[in-house]
This record gives C-alpha cells, structure tokens and sequence, in this order.
C-alpha cells in the first residue's frame, strides 16, 4: 500500500551478509516529510545497515524500500543523489582540500556539465557552512581542522547537497556539547519547515529523546520498538536491549530524560 | 589554497601551457650538442625550408631532429604524469605510478623477448621490439582486467597487490630472458630498460597520438568525479558517481596510454611518481587542476630532462678541460638525478 504522505517506505526489507545471511529481519517503518527519525540500539544492531539500504548502497535481500512511491532500484543515481544524502559514519579526514571546496562538492549532482561551481552553488555551500557554523574556517584544508570541525564540514556538504531526505551516521559521535545541540535543533528546524526529512543514527538516547520525532530501536537485526518517543523510550523496551538499568525521567517541557544506572545481569547487546 | 574559480584554472593552465610553448619553441635550438645550431639559426633556416635541392642543414637539424625528439618527450612526460596523478588518487597511495599495476613490466618482457629472438620485422612501419613491448603490455592489462571481472566493489588494495605481484612475475621473466641471451642481445636489453626518447627507425611522435590524445581527455574529463571518490566510495555513490565504472575507465585509459609510450621510450622512470607530487604542493590536489597541470609540468620536466641528458657530458667536459665526446646520457638517469632529489625534500617536509 502506497502512503501519499509517504517519504521513504521500508516494507518488508530484509538484507543478509554473506557470512551472515539473516542479519536484517523483515524492517517496516514509513518516513514522512518534516519528521526526524533516530535510530538508536546497541553496537551490530543493524542501524548502519538500514541507513545503507535507504540510501541505496546496499540492496535489500527482500522486500521493497520506494521513494516518493518509486523504487529506490529505479531512481537513476544521479536524481537520487539530487533527493538523498548520506553521510557515512567516519568520512575522511585527511583530505588536501579546503572547506569551502569540499562543502561545495555537495552540489555535484545538481549539476552535470561544467567545471566549476555556479554563484548559486557556493551562495548555497556558504549558507551551509553557516549553518553548522564552519564558515569561519571556510579557506582552511581540511585535514588541518579537527574531528569535530571536520564532522561539521561534512555535514555542511550534505546540506548543500539540498536534498528532501538527509541521512546521517552518528552525526555528533565528535562534536562537543554545544555543537551536538546547535546542529540537532538546526537539523531538526529545517525538517519543521517543511521540505526535509532527517534520519539520525545516534547512540546518545538523551539528543535523540530531545530531538526525534520518531525512534526506531533495533536489536540484533531486528525493529524491536517503532514510534514516538515517548512510548519507545521507557525502560521495559531499553533495559534488555542495552543489557543496562536505567532510570527515565520526564523533563518539566515533557521530554524524557535517560540516566544509565549500571550493566544489567544481561550483559551488553542481550536481547 | 583557494577556492578554485575560472580565474584562477585558466590562470594557471595558460601559465602551464606557456611553459609547454616555450619548450616548443626553444626546441629546434637545443639537443644535439655535435651541432652548434642556435635558437635563432634554426628558426631563421624555418623560413627557407623550402629551398632546392634540400632544406638548409640547421633546418634539418632544428626541425627534424630536435624538434620531434622533444615532442615526444613532451608526450610521454604528459602521459606518465597525468596517470600517475590518476593512479595515486585512484589507488589512495602516494607511492602510485603508472608501472604500479605491472605494465611498464609487461611491456619490457615484450620487449626483452623480441631483442632475445632477434626480431627484425617492422609491420606498419613500427618495429617489432615496440610492438612485443606493446603487446606484454596490453597482456598485463588484460590480465588485470580478467582480476577486476564480475566485481560489483573493486578494492583498490587488492588490485595494487595484484598488479605489483604480476610486475613481479614479469621482472623474474626478464631475468630468465636476460640470462639466455648472448653478450649483444643483453647491451641492447639493458639499453631498452634504461628508457630512450631516440625515435627508432621512422616512428613519429605522432604515431601514438590517436590512442594518447582521447585518453588524455578522458582521465582529465575524470577530475570532478575523482575528487568526490577522494570522500570516499560511499559518499561519492550517494552523490551519483558510479565509484565502479569511475575506477574501470581510468584504469583503462590511463593503462592503455601508459602502454604506449612504455613501447617507445621504454620504462622512463620517475615523472610519473614525483611530477604530480610537486604539482599538488604547488597548486593544490583539486583533481581539477592536478590533472592538467601534472600532464603539462610532466611533459615540460622530461623534455628539459632529455636535453640535460643529450647536454650533461659536454657540460662535464667543459668543466675538466677533457673532451668526453658527444654521449647521450640514458633519460631515466636524468630523470632520477633530478628527481629523487625533489621527491626526498618533498618527503621530508611532509615529515616534519
């Protein structure tokens, strides 16, 4: 069943490694537009596996991911990459380029022909490079800055990028606290305005409980948990998957508030 | 460095193709040391090429002996530069060079078999030794190529430790040919691994231009997508490079181009290791410009390379009062005197 609302369906989709060939259970989970989406779970859950298959590098074993109700297979890589962007879990650091110029490699696929950026494409890197507020080193080489600065910088490029859904692997695994927030709430702004739907892989439960719309908690290949925060984040569903005791509370602005208390009985990643 | 704009690239590739022009020009003036023809001279006897019953000599000198020899040089500097710069981006490995996968070892155990079985026959006015050195080439492609089938992923690690393996397994062949050749045979093999830019035999500079020059478009039409495949192969996929095809065409092309001049000029070394190094210290590692500027810097270093040789023992016999008669120094001695040099200051301030 096709969903009008729908950004990005995931039905059914299963997905195996060679030396592991049942590793992805049936995943089911719609992303809408204006929606941030966590996915939160321990070490080998899965999560960096279902952002792969959403962003089309790798394909499902079964099942069928559509975009705006096409195929994923079917979209030319090209238009995808106009439509999605992805951020891998660790881009490279050591690379000879400044920031501007890696930032404005964002725009690549929205334009074919010709050697050099248009006005618009660097007006765009600009206001991407403002937005996670890297423009202050704008002329510095990349490999000169640090992992968070650098984390930045890529994140800037899949903005520029401009694309309906952005998809992003531990985005803030190396940013300090006043970044991982100014770039969740910007994130999750621009989705609020419409246009955008955000998917966030994430191992910190409290930005996630602060930022997300929707979680999806995975387990050992499996969506244990799919849904608002609320009702993912309690800890009858968090305790057996992390194998840790936990403590929820709810803030006074309605969120809740995750406090690790020790490993459980279970030890890590039991589910 | 700066953001690259139209600016700036054309700046710099006509500041690189000045440099190209100038080599040309000066060209006919310099070589050859037996001659004293000038500058100046030659392009004076330009003007009465046409004169009966032959061209005057210093035309003859300039523009048929000198000239062509540094168009070939400025073609296989070019070439060797351009793929490396290919190949150590490709390859993510600054050791890179276009022999890396094994061609230029191809081609020399071509080579070495047709010196060692004496074959004499020219077919298309190209001798036999080219032709062998083309076709071990070609073989060591192919080879490569058979490695890389059905992937849908090519590890660049793995096609590295193949192709150095296979250049391995080539350099073991030639010793074996070497080791059954006679006293003469073995002189005209180490003379062919010493690389030459001597035109053999009626073989023009041209003759090679319709394989080099669309594979000198190709790789540089390559820039934008190669710099998104230094993000890294996931990013540039989700980006709409399509990473597979992106690694085969350049493979292809730049082994292809290195294959023909590997059969001319044999393995000349060092241009295309350490010319795209220098290049990127001077104008930054923006495929967009690396590629270009490496291919006119390289062609522009190994033709002052091939007249430092054709000049060095003249030079040195200026300077002890000897004569040393007139000895063309083997290129890829220059080559590796002026380059290793460069390379090793260049290492060293990248380690400190």
């Amino acid at each position: 069943m096709t969903d009008p609302a729908a950004l990005l369906e995931i039905d059914s989709v299963t997905f195996g490694f060679p030396e592991r060939p049942d590793f992805l259970h049936p995943v089911r989970l719609t992303v809408r537009t204006g929606e941030v989406w966590g996915i939160i779970g321990p070490n080998g859950a899965g999560k960096s596996t279902l952002l792969r298959l959403m962003a089309g590098l790798i394909r499902p074993k079964s099942g069928q991911i559509r975009f705006r109700g096409r195929g994923l297979d079917a979209i030319p890589p090209r238009e995808r990459a106009r439509r999605i962007a992805f951020l891998p879990q660790n881009p490279p650091r050591e690379v000879a380029l400044t920031v501007r110029q890696v930032v404005a490699m964002g725009r690549y696929p929205h334009r074919q022909l010709g050697l050099f950026e248009s006005v618009d494409d660097l007006r765009i890197a600009d206001r991407a490079m403002e937005a996670t507020l890297t423009a202050e080193f704008a002329d510095r080489t990349l490999s000169t800055l640090s992992g968070g600065e650098a984390q930045r910088v890529h994140i800037s490029a899949a903005l520029a990028q401009e694309p309906e859904l952005l998809l992003l692997d531990e985005p803030t695994s190396a940013l300090d606290l006043y970044h991982q927030l100014s770039i969740l709430s910007k994130l999750a702004g621009l989705a609020e305005a419409g246009g955008l739907a955000v998917v966030v892989v994430t191992h910190d439960l409290n930005l996630a409980a602060r930022y997300c719309s929707r979680l999806a908690l995975m387990s050992a290949g499996c969506t244990v948990a799919v849904g608002n925060p609320a009702d993912v984040l309690i800890p009858e569903r968090l305790e057996p998957v992390y194998g840790v005791r936990m403590s929820i509370v709810r803030t006074g602005e309605g969120r809740e508030w995750i406090m690790p208390l020790g490993p459980g009985p279970g030890g890590g990643g039991a589910a | 460095m700066k953001q690259l704009t139209r600016r700036s690239y054309v700046r710099r590739l006509a500041l690189g193709g000045l440099l190209v022009a100038a080599v040309v020009a000066i060209s006919p003036g310099i070589g050859n040391q037996a001659s004293s023809v000038g500058v100046v001279e030659a392009w004076r006897s330009f003007a009465r090429r046409g004169e009966r019953p032959a061209p005057p000599i210093a035309y003859q000198i300039g523009f048929r002996l000198r000239m062509p020899r540094t168009l070939l040089a400025l073609e296989a500097g070019i070439t060797l530069a351009l793929c490396g710069a290919v190949f150590q981006t490709l390859f993510r490995n600054a050791l890179a060079t276009p022999y890396t996968l094994g061609i230029a070892s191809g081609g020399s155990l071509g080579a070495l078999l047709a010196i060692r079985w004496d074959l004499a026959v020219a077919f298309l006015g190209v001798s036999a030794v080219t032709w062998s050195a083309f076709i071990g080439s070609l073989a060591v492609i192919a080879i490569v190529f058979l490695f890389t089938r059905g992937t849908r992923r090519l590890t660049t690690n793995e096609l590295l430790l193949a192709g150095v393996t296979l250049g391995m397994f080539c350099s073991a062949m030639m010793m074996l040919v070497t080791s059954l050749s006679s006293v003469r045979q073995t002189f005209e093999i180490i003379r062919w691994m010493m690389g030459s830019l001597d035109t053999i035999g009626n073989l023009q500079w041209t003759s090679n231009l319709p394989l080099l020059v669309p594979a000198w478009i190709v790789l540089v039409a390559m820039a934008r997508p190669l710099n998104q495949y230094v993000l890294g192969e996931d990013l540039a996929a989700t980006r709409g490079v399509n990473v597979l095809r992106l690694q085969l065409i350049c493979i292809l092309f730049a082994s292809l181009a290195t294959a023909a001049i590997v059969a001319i000029c044999g393995p000349i070394g060092f241009v295309g290791l350490v010319v795209p190094h220098v290049t990127a210290l001077l104008f930054g590692r923006d495929c967009r410009i690396l590629l270009p500027m490496s291919a006119l810097l390289g062609g522009v270093f190994l033709a002052v390379c091939d007249w430092i040789s054709q000049a060095a023992m003249s030079w040195a016999g200026a300077l002890t009062g000897q004569s040393l008669g007139v000895v063309v120094l083997p290129i890829g001695v220059v080559t590796a005197v002026v380059g290793v040099p460069i390379f090793l200051v260049l290492l060293h301030r990248r380690a400190v």
